[in-house]
């Protein structure tokens, strides 16, 4: 070996190393790139992306009571955050959203109330609501009847045992009060009797908390003593109106707890005049009757009788007695009393009406508003004529049920014996 | 592309044999030096390998567990679990839903509508329809299911539907098998409402009867169906919706018109509560509430539309508050109404929001 053999071998380590390094690289690149190529195919595989009660419930507050001193660290207990906020509210009143979807998530399904009243009926048991159901109902309106008696010598034909059942399974609505909030319609008959045509107040909006005080106030079912819109100008030429009461609508300054007889204002003045209303009071009972197993049978037996006497010693049925007043608050000019059907109002659009405020003095009390119609929604059917009914402005609503209790108008028939 | 020859050169043969005496000083000077050069780095090299070696393994390992758990990265063992989902995406097509289940996997949702035609809807893991469960008509014409739950020992779907207060039971496809028939005495009527299963088949049951008044309570059945035990005195429950039961056997309870959290020691004693309010972690109105395998306890807060996440500790009664997701509105994250929660084993979470009348997926 000479000296350029060692030299040769010193360039071949060198060599060597080069390729050492070189294969290194490679091999890193290798390695890095299996990993990567792995560690990817991981990553990707793991990111596994494809494509109110009143029984303790919400309801429950100080306002419910008359009067009696209360731990507010007990009754409040937080129970206001179920449904407000103070500073973040998405709905009206602070509300955490808007009605109906706040009301019904208890009052929709039985999840969180027995009363169902999207549905009309009571989860706890199935029977159904007396107001019907905004979504479906079970009136058995189609299966209406009546017993005839034959006329004496004293007597007409006299109807009995009416009776409106209910059926198995709730329906379709075919008519029911717009309570989304953002539905508008005509609040028909609103305001004052007036000589010119008005049908009334157009354009409402309703939502629960429009009749309903959830808060309880006192109030039968907790209705609202003046339903929010229910005091309007009709018409407001004659805006001031000397000695009607300022619009009451809030329960803290309106003693609601007072028994005292229901008030409907309708000033006296011409025949265009302002409309305003008082609250009415339909006291409220311990023990309320939400079902019925006939819809012709409307009282509430559990409702106190109103404090006011009967000329001759009786008491009127507190429910029914105010019910119609309570309605007419919005619907101001359909309140009649006989014999307001020979007789002319004096309205321009509600010239004569059916009598709808007579108490009977037994407290079955017919006729009157919800003798004839439900609250709520009815699934009544209306076909041929009977879809045909115009409104009092002339158009045929689309649902044409108007909230009656029995398919095609039978309930005229019910009382009147044609 | 180049390959690797992990065989040194030929040393020998391409190192010439020291066989000259006058440079054999050097050459042997030179081949020892290149010797260490080599075995150096060789070591070098060696201990790159092995570095390399490592990695892939700890790669195979985490692919390994990835094919077995099916789970992302995030949830790797040893990472945090106190956190809160992302939004994923979201199932249409269905009608005021309020209950939902899946499948370990997720492979099959179930989703109750309280609207429309009141079925129990199936989506596949994509979102897309694949069946329906529907009761018969001899169990009656009116119905509004709720709740769904999975039987873990049979894969049998239960759900509870308010309309008949009972709860039936259906096979993973969809088929009606039975309506779910109690053993013992109730006491009267029932009205079952949220759904749990242990992991032995035991039925966790929400019980919201009419009657007696402010009896709502927990009715556990064994897996034979036989009553075991009833939970919450008269009065302390209100409305009591979702329900599960955790790897200690406690049960933890949506008490919702009391607007709170209760929850149950094995044997049925109330040991914790998380209350109504505002303060981190308070609740609104709690409905549905799910458990996933990290321990994390989801409640969805229908009234303050958002799921409240808690993670539950074996040395804690109490939940502790993680976080929420979700807010009021219609866009893709937001809720209106959220009112079922339910999990899968791939760390999804599945929540139904019912005014917006979808099924949201998120997932970490």
């Amino acid at each position: 070996m000479d000296g350029t053999e060692g030299l040769n071998m010193h360039e071949h380590t060198k060599e060597w190393s080069t390729v050492m390094k070189k294969e290194g690289r490679a091999m890193k690149r290798f390695l890095f790139l299996g990993a990567l190529g792995v560690g990817s195919a991981a990553l990707f595989a793991m990111s596994g992306v494809g494509p109110a009660s009143a029984d303790a419930g919400p309801h429950t507050s100080t306002s419910a009571k008359v009067a009696g001193d209360y731990n507010l660290t007990a009754v409040g207990a937080g129970r206001c955050a179920g449904c407000h906020r103070t500073h973040t509210a998405k709905g009206a009143d602070l509300l955490k959203a808007a009605q109906p979807a706040l009301c019904y998530t208890c009052h929709a399904t039985g999840m969180g109330a027995a009363t169902d009243v999207a549905n009309g009926v009571d989860q706890f048991d199935q029977k159904a609501l007396r107001g019907g159901g905004f979504n479906t109902a079970k009136i058995s309106g189609g299966a209406a009847s009546k017993h005839m008696e034959p006329p004496t010598t004293s007597t007409r034909w006299n109807a009995t045992l009416q009776n409106v059942p209910v059926l198995a399974a709730p329906v379709a609505t075919t008519s029911r009060h717009e309570i989304d909030g953002s539905t508008s319609g005509t609040m028909w008959g609103n305001g004052a009797i007036s000589a010119t045509v008005n049908v009334g107040k157009a354009s409402v909006t309703l939502e629960c908390g429009s009749c309903h005080d959830p808060h309880g106030n006192g109030n039968y079912r907790i209705l609202k003593p003046v339903p929010v819109d229910a005091a309007t100008t009709a018409v407001a030429a004659k805006a001031e109106v000397v000695g009607v009461p300022a619009v009451l609508d809030d329960p803290a300054t309106t003693t609601v707890n007072e028994a005292k007889p229901a008030v409907i204002a309708v000033p006296a003045v011409e025949a265009v005049a302002a409309f305003a209303v008082l609250p009415v009071v339909v006291p409220d009972a311990g023990a309320k009757v939400y079902t019925t197993a006939n819809y012709w049978n409307v009282g509430d037996a559990n409702v106190p009788k109103t404090a006011t006497a009967n000329s001759d010693g009786t008491f009127t049925d507190g429910y029914i007695a105010n019910a119609s007043q309570w309605c007419s608050t919005c619907h101001s000019r359909y309140l009649a009393k006989a014999p307001d059907y020979k007789t002319d109002s004096g309205d321009g659009t509600f010239t004569y009406r059916h009598t709808s405020g007579r108490i009977d003095k037994a407290g079955v009390g017919r006729p009157n508003c919800i003798q004839c119609h439900v609250s709520h929604g009815s699934n009544a059917a209306m076909v041929g004529t009977a879809a045909t009914y115009d409104a009092p402005d002339g158009t045929v609503p689309v649902k044409t049920s108007r909230l009656l209790r029995i398919d095609n108008r039978g309930v005229c028939v019910m009382c009147h014996n044609v | 592309m180049t390959t690797f020859d992990p065989t040194p050169p030929a040393a020998n043969s391409a190192i010439p044999e020291a066989t000259s005496s006058s440079s054999q000083g050097a050459d042997v000077t030179t081949a020892a030096a290149a010797a260490a050069v080599s075995t150096k780095m060789t070591k070098k090299r060696k201990a790159k390998v092995a570095a390399l070696v490592i990695v892939m393994i700890i790669f195979a390992l985490i692919f390994g567990w990835y094919l077995f758990n099916r789970k992302p990265l995030t949830e790797l063992p040893g990472l945090s679990t106190a956190k809160v989902p992302k939004y994923q995406f979201s199932i249409y097509g269905v009608n005021n839903p309020l209950g939902v289940a899946a499948t370990a996997t997720g492979d099959r949702i179930y989703v109750t509508q309280s609207n429309g035609d009141r079925t129990v809807k199936i989506f596949d893991r994509a979102g897309k329809p694949a069946g329906t469960l529907k009761p018969p008509k001899s169990t009656g014409e009116a119905h509004i299911p709720v709740y769904v739950a999975i039987n873990p020992t049979t894969q049998d779907v239960y759900v509870s539907d308010r309309s008949t207060a009972a709860i039936y039971v259906y096979d993973a496809t969809g088929k009606f098998l039975r309506t779910f028939a109690p053993k013992g005495n109730l006491g009267g009527k029932w009205a079952p409402l949220g759904l749990a299963f242990g992991p032995d088949g035991t039925l966790y049951a929400t019980d919201i009867r009419g009657l007696p008044a402010k009896s709502h309570r927990v009715l556990v059945f064994g897996p034979d169906g036989a009553l075991v035990r009833s939970m919450g005195t008269p009065g302390q429950l209100s409305f009591p919706n979702g329900i599960v039961v955790d790897a200690q056997g406690n049960v933890e309870v949506s008490d919702s018109n009391n607007g709170r959290l209760v929850v149950f020691d094995p044997a049925g004693k109330m040991i914790a509560t998380i209350s109504r309010g505002v303060g981190d972690g308070d609740l609104g109105l709690p409905r549905g509430a799910a458990l996933d395998g990290a321990g994390r306890l989801f409640v969805a807060d229908t009234t303050d539309h958002m799921v409240r996440v808690y993670t539950i500790e074996k040395s804690k009664a109490t939940p502790t508050y993680v976080g929420s997701f979700g807010t009021e509105g219609q866009l893709d994250g937001t809720f209106e109404y959220p009112n079922g929660v339910a999990t899968d084993s791939r760390s999804r979470v599945y929540v139904t929001d019912r005014e917006n009348n979808r099924l949201q997926v998120w997932g970490y």
